[in-house]
């Protein structure tokens, strides 16, 4: 493929070599022709380079210096990458570009993603940098994209060499403060997992003497009291019971929409990761239930770092899973699309594989290139995602249709829900009423199935629901009436990523900004009033509230998590 | 990836190095600078113009502008139009084929220096559209902002197959030049203009040099085809034999929709 550059210097030799020959100048027809056949001379040069290179590239990567096609990482964590490119060909090629298909979930924090040089069967190409993951889900790298160039840019041609390797992205916990003896000292001390409930049980310490009641076993008989009161009394043990903890995660349609690392799950489930930790590490039971729109998922409840692994598994499913609702047809979405095709899928859009139609209406030549791109995409997505003939035609000519492949796509392509993948206003869109109904039900079902104290902690997304929490705050009553413990963590929506902008960046006029700055504020305003109406209403049917940005707020969970296990809060759970 | 038992000519954990060779700095300047002195020895000296040339190749070479390249042709063939008033019909001399050759040097010793054009970025222009529709931060769309490294190498036999290449442009356009009917009579034999007579014989010597090598490629390029780009292939060529009749089928399919509603 010509460059401009190229173009341009074509055009000129062309014209220069007409006018010279029309107008019998022989200088400037030599010299126009010297430089046309020197085009046509490094073209044809180019063009056997590339043709006989183009399919004998090879990649190979190592991830943290591991090359296997599938493992696991962690949120927030450095990543080494190193991709070699290698070209078994006798040809050597100069000034190729590579360029890692680094996938949206990840960040280069050293080093660069891409190189330039001059690649041969015997000095292959390195790339070595190193990034951060921000969201949890899943990771895909797919391979890297090629450009061939001549030596004087005056020729390109794509190709996308494929080194695929897919990583499950956990997230990464943070570590509470240490206020469980792990180990048993004294005998007074329950074993870990076990605690004393102050209700009547079958424990050995005292809880009370009351007076005897038929049925009660002669052996809890306290003698000396009752020689004492001159009536008969009975003892009454504490009951030891382990305390369960269910964690409960918003996976909505809402949660998970936005860049990686700013979305709300990803808040979520960095304190869904440091519960379960701090719960497992004095043997507390941990049970997780994940809950969209659509569906629940159930993880029963279990101890040790084996069930850890599987919540943290669980966790990183919610995040990836599933699809938005349909998004609307853009010309910005197909230009997402077509630009993403021609990263990835640079053999599939070759004109001479998949050529564009001839078309003259409609006349504006930018409606017919959107066609036209609509056609070429069409047949890329049957192809694919192998789908029938007829369904080119279909895509072609309903948009709907073809803003929803383009959507699966798009997100099977690891790319974000960020505009234009999902809609701008999406807010609205969102299924509160779905969302609720779910995560009564569940709650309620696990208020069916509890035992004894349990706490439950709900992980919810949602400060921006302005409607009323009455069927919320009916089951958390319930809760409290069955001497549960309910806690809730919210994720806060915050404007952070536009916000840490720097006025002189963000290329808006001075007034603009102003005009920006005061918005933000407002918003800020308007969600730090639905966050206390929310606190307000929930503390109010005595659920606890937190939210994900407070840095106290895993040790409020844990304080409550002190209240189920003993009644009382201990001395290291100062955070509350 | 290499395998552990494979010994590579640098460690694995050593920076990307580039192709073993040199950058031609000086040499390259030092021939654009000569090609430009040798160009603007031709110019009438009256007009100035060898200083413009100098100019524009001092700040093409240091600036590394493209865009200076197509100006530094233009300016050269502006200026051959207007002071050069010697007819077709003369022989080559070894002093155009110098210009040529020079302008050829100092043309290719500029592009030299210029980078790889990159493709666009694949979220840096939604990057720039979210940030003027100010979309909120959770949907906002970050930019990438990275840079890229540029490694400038060549070899010494490289650099002499590109003199090669010059001097065979040069000599191929000669070659084209004593092709083109030059005799008067040949008007009165082919009943066309001498002047279109000209470009038309060498336009089609081009054509068919052109439509030959690509022909020649096209079939090599055919036989690497993936599976997948083969299927779409067949997918196109399906497409455009019967795509208007289903198209035509579908649109009476969507009216007698609308009819039923």
């Amino acid at each position: 493929m010509p460059t401009s550059r190229a173009r341009l210097l074509l055009f000129l030799a062309i014209v220069g070599s007409l006018a010279g020959l029309i107008l019998a100048q022989e200088r400037l027809t030599l010299v126009s022709l010297s430089v046309l056949t020197w085009l046509v001379l490094e073209w044809m040069l180019f063009r056997l380079r590339v043709e006989l290179s183009l399919r004998r590239f090879s990649c190979g990567r190592t991830v943290n210096g591991s090359s296997s096609p599938d493992g696991t990482l962690w949120t927030g964590r450095r990543v080494t990458i190193e991709t070699t490119l290698r070209l078994d060909s006798l040809i050597n090629l100069p000034h190729v570009l590579v360029r890692e298909a680094l996938p949206e979930n990840l960040q280069v924090v050293s080093g660069d993603a891409s190189i330039a040089g001059d690649i041969g069967s015997s000095h292959p190409l390195n790339l070595s940098f190193e990034a951060v993951i921000p969201g949890a889900g899943r990771v895909q790298f797919r391979g890297v994209s090629v450009r061939l160039s001549d030596r004087f840019g005056l020729f390109v041609a794509d190709q996308f060499v494929p080194a695929e390797q897919t990583f499950r992205v956990l997230p990464t916990s943070a570590s509470p403060e240490p206020g469980h003896p792990v180990t048993k000292r004294l005998n007074t001390l329950m074993p870990p997992g076990i605690h004393r409930l102050q209700r009547p049980g079958g424990g050995s310490e005292l809880l009370e003497i009351r007076d005897y009641v038929p049925g009660d076993p002669p052996k809890s008989i306290a003698w000396k009291v009752s020689a004492r009161r001159d009536n008969l009394m009975t003892r009454e043990y504490e009951s030891e019971v382990p305390v369960r903890t269910t964690v409960y995660i918003d996976g909505s349609y809402r949660a998970r929409a936005g860049s990686f690392g700013f979305r709300p799950i990803d808040q979520l489930l960095t304190c869904a990761g440091s519960i379960a930790q701090s719960a497992l590490s004095v043997r507390d039971p941990v049970a997780l239930v994940t809950f969209a729109e659509t569906g629940v998922r159930r993880i029963a409840s279990g101890q040790g770092s084996r069930h850890y692994f599987r919540l943290l598994d669980a966790m990183a499913d919610a995040a990836s899973a599933d699809t938005p609702s349909p998004s609307v047809y853009s010309p910005e979405l197909l230009d997402f699309a077509w630009q993403l095709c021609r990263d990835r899928f640079p053999d599939l859009i070759d004109p001479r594989v998949n050529p564009w139609r001839r078309r003259f209406w409609p006349p504006r030549p930018s409606r017919r290139r959107e066609l036209n791109r609509r056609s070429s995409i069409a047949a890329v997505l049957a192809t694919l995602y192998d789908l029938p003939f007829s369904m080119t035609f279909h895509l072609e000519r309903d948009e709907l249709l073809l803003s929803q492949w383009l959507q699966r796509f798009l997100i099977d392509q690891d790319c974000a829900w960020t505009w234009p993948v999902i809609e701008r206003r999406s807010r609205e869109l969102h299924d509160w009423d779905g969302k609720f109904d779910t995560l009564t039900h569940e709650l309620s079902r696990s208020i069916l199935h509890g035992h004894d104290n349990e706490l439950f902690v709900l992980l919810l997304d949602i400060v921006d629901y302005s409607g009323p929490l009455v069927r919320l705050e009916k089951v958390i009553r319930l809760a409290r009436a069955k001497h549960h413990r309910v806690s809730i963590i919210c994720s806060w929506p915050d404007a952070a990523p536009l916000a840490s902008v720097p006025p002189s960046e963000n290329g808006l006029p001075a007034a603009e900004t102003a005009i920006f700055q005061q918005l933000l504020q407002t918003e800020r305003q308007r969600i730090e009033a639905a966050a206390g109406r929310l606190r307000r209403e929930l503390r109010r049917c005595g659920a606890s509230v937190a939210f994900a940005t407070d840095p106290n707020s895993i040790q409020g969970i844990l304080a409550e998590a002190d209240l189920a296990r003993f009644g009382r809060v201990t001395h290291v759970r100062s955070g509350r | 990836m290499i395998p552990m038992n494979q010994k590579t000519h640098r460690a694995p954990h050593e920076a990307s190095s580039p192709a073993p060779g040199t950058a031609p700095v000086v040499p390259l300047a030092i021939a654009a600078a000569l090609s430009a002195w040798l160009l603007s020895l031709t110019f009438p000296p009256g007009l100035g113009i060898a200083g413009v040339l100098l100019l524009l190749t001092v700040c093409s070479t240091l600036l590394f502008r493209s865009t200076l390249v197509p100006a530094l042709l233009f300016l050269t063939q502006g200026v051959l139009f207007v002071t050069d008033q010697r007819s077709l019909r003369s022989v080559v001399t070894t002093e155009d084929q110098v210009i040529a050759g020079s302008l050829l040097v100092l043309l290719l010793s500029i592009l030299r220096y210029l980078q790889i054009p990159e493709p666009p970025r694949l979220r840096d222009l939604l990057g720039q559209i979210s940030e003027r529709l100010r979309l909120p931060g959770w949907l906002a769309i970050r930019r990438t902002k990275q840079p890229v490294t540029f490694h400038s190498s060549v070899r010494a036999g490289e650099l002499l197959l590109i003199g090669v290449r010059v001097i065979g442009a040069v000599v191929i356009a000669t070659w084209l030049l004593s092709l083109v009917p030059n005799n008067p009579q040949a008007p009165n034999d082919v009943a066309l203009k001498p002047t279109a007579q000209r470009a038309i014989t060498l336009a089609l010597g081009f054509a068919i040099v052109v439509i030959v090598f690509n022909t020649l490629a096209n079939s090599v390029a055919w036989r690497r085809l993936s599976r997948r780009a083969a299927r779409l292939f067949q997918h196109s060529v399906l497409t455009e034999w019967c795509g208007r009749e289903i198209h035509t089928i579908l649109r009476l399919q969507e009216k007698q929709k609308r009819r039923r509603r």
